[in-house]
């Protein structure tokens, strides 16, 4: 499990019980309150700053749903990642052919009056 | 050559006695002795030229070679020369693609707009539009920066180099210097400047980070004329912005300086930590603020790079230091290869706790301390420093003295936070520990709901 999916099945989880816990609205309210470094204050503190973490990727999630792009994980979403890594290794290789092509047609020019010469 | 010999022979000569003075000498505290050393080594490189202003700044990047005093130092190199005459530059432009500046872009300006020892910049127009590897199309008419390698540079270097080598050879069979592995170092410092010299390589990374944060809209990376890219030329979108020297013109134009340093030291981590390549020469003249308010990066010449299983123990040594553990920041940094024998183990442990409690306890913390004093731990007790572990931490506090060039009261350690938590959680619920934990968690839940 990386660092995404595990935010993201938290993230899930409190979008399913986002209603029936207080408890975790109230660490998520004093998450969200800390000053910059407020998480480093011990255990709770941490658990607060963890909680509103995760619901702001919670939110997060919602607005994927609310758009009809939220995916289970290995769907679509891996799929246009895969898509997006190829289309850049070939937009790569055609930079690199570009770039061999115009040294290739500058040596052309330079060849050619030599072998227009010899004829 | 026997001319250039002399040339550096004369310099070094003036230099070290600058040196020894300034240590007063060898009766000054060891700490002005070292930083007396390092500014006459960087001002001889200066005086030198292009060969070693460019060993200088592969210093600058090798702590884990090199005394911290020297490689802090050499961060102050000027890559400033004078510039070449156009006339020189369009002779590259046409030797490499067969044509004039004129027929291969709308415009070319003959005064550069930037001149280092390597290479120098010009403005141009793109002719016509062009699709590059990332990012939407590039109209015609679009400003172009067109980096051009100064003619003879490489010669030049090479010519040095070859002076100095029998210097080097002599110096290498010294015992104080042999653990600086000279002759390998040599070796390196030619492969890089082989690869500076090849544009292509810079254009190649700078595409890479393109894609690498296409979805970040605060990350700026000009794009690539390929078409108009060689061995010694480069073609990239011209841009326009303040450099890290004039933010207080970028402040008045309402740009946010903290909020661009924050999120800079978080793309740094997310280079480092999610990509697994970082940009490991970020300099101020490498970056730029545009007046969208974005943050651009250039000059993509050194480039360190992370495997999967060492970005755990990264994002572990940082949480280390975060939360100023020595224990763990040592642990985890034997995963990254920096092994601390077993004899020195406790005082090392001690010596790094307390350059933690000096540096890192108070807000806002100074990375930068941290990493001179764990340095010279390492140094003091010869412990072998690998390469990329050197780099990353260079890295790290050239990232911090950038971020707070852009913020001065910014604490990086706390863009590493939300990646540490994540972390942490994250092995809070690996399945094993759950597994090796659960019994004791139920029975004392147990427990709990008996009494």
């Amino acid at each position: 499990m990386n660092n995404d999916d595990f935010m993201r099945f938290m993230a899930s989880w409190a979008l399913v019980h986002e209603t029936a816990d207080e408890g975790w609205k109230a660490a998520v309210t004093r998450g969200e309150g800390q000053e910059t470094g407020g998480m480093d204050a011990g255990p709770e503190a941490f658990v607060d700053g963890l909680s509103a973490m995760i619901a702001e990727r919670k939110e997060q999630l919602k607005a994927e749903l609310a758009s009809g792009g939220a995916e289970p994980a290995g769907s679509r979403t891996d799929v246009s990642q895969h898509l997006d890594g190829l289309t850049f290794e070939v937009a790569e290789m055609r930079g690199r052919l570009e770039s061999m092509q115009a040294s290739l047609d500058a040596l052309l020019a330079r060849t050619d009056p030599i072998a227009d010469g010899g004829k | 050559m026997a001319s250039r010999g002399g040339r550096i022979a004369a310099v070094a000569w003036s230099r070290g006695w600058k040196a020894i003075a300034a240590a007063r000498f060898g009766l000054a505290p060891a700490t002005t002795r070292r930083a007396a050393t390092a500014r006459q080594l960087r001002l001889a490189f200066q005086d030198l030229g292009p060969a070693w202003i460019k060993l200088g700044q592969l210093i600058s990047v090798r702590p884990d070679i090199f005394p911290a005093e020297w490689v802090f130092e050499m961060e102050f190199l000027c890559d400033n020369v004078p510039a070449m005459p156009a006339d020189a530059i369009r002779r590259v432009i046409r030797a490499d693609f067969g044509r004039d500046p004129e027929q291969l872009f709308a415009s070319f300006e003959d005064t550069p707009v930037a001149s280092a020892s390597i290479a120098q910049v010009h403005r141009a127009t793109l002719a016509e539009e062009y699709r590059p590897v990332v990012g939407d199309v590039l109209p015609a008419g679009t400003p172009l920066a067109i980096k051009v390698v100064r003619p003879g540079v490489e010669e030049s270097i090479l010519a040095d180099i070859a002076a100095a080598a029998p210097a080097i050879e002599r110096l290498a069979r010294f015992t104080a210097l042999k653990r600086f592995n000279l002759p390998a170092l040599f070796a390196e410092f030619s492969r890089t400047l082989a690869s500076e010299c090849d544009l292509r390589n810079e254009a190649r990374v700078a595409d890479r980070f393109a894609f690498d944060f296409a979805g970040d809209p605060v990350v700026f990376v000009p794009r690539i004329v390929w078409p108009r890219v060689s061995r010694r030329v480069l073609a990239m979108e011209f841009v326009d912005g303040w450099r890290l020297s004039e933010l207080d013109e970028a402040a008045r134009a309402g740009i946010d300086g903290r909020e661009l340093a924050v999120h800079g030291a978080d793309v740094f981590m997310r280079q480092v930590l999610v990509t697994g390549r970082y940009h490991a020469d970020l300099h101020p003249a490498n970056m730029f603020v545009t007046p969208d308010g974005r943050i651009c990066y250039l000059d993509f010449g050194i480039v360190g790079e992370t495997a999967p299983e060492q970005r755990d123990a990264i994002a572990q040594f940082l949480t280390a230091t975060v939360y100023g553990d020595a224990d763990r920041a040592l642990a985890y940094s034997a995963k990254l290869g920096l092994v601390v024998p077993e004899a020195a183990r406790a005082r090392v442990r001690q010596r790094v706790g307390e350059v933690m409690a000096e540096t890192l306890a108070d807000a806002p913390r100074d990375v930068r301390g941290f990493a001179i004093g764990f340095l010279r731990i390492m140094n003091d007790e010869r412990v072998e420093v690998p390469m990329g572990y050197g780099l990353l931490i260079k890295a790290l506090v050239t990232v911090e003295g950038v971020a707070r060039a852009l913020y001065p009261d910014i604490d990086i350690t706390e863009a590493a936070k939300p990646f540490a938590t994540k972390l942490i959680a994250q092995q809070m619920m690996d399945p094993v520990r759950l597994q090796q934990r659960m019994p004791a968690a139920i029975r004392a839940m147990l427990r709990e709901l008996a009494g």
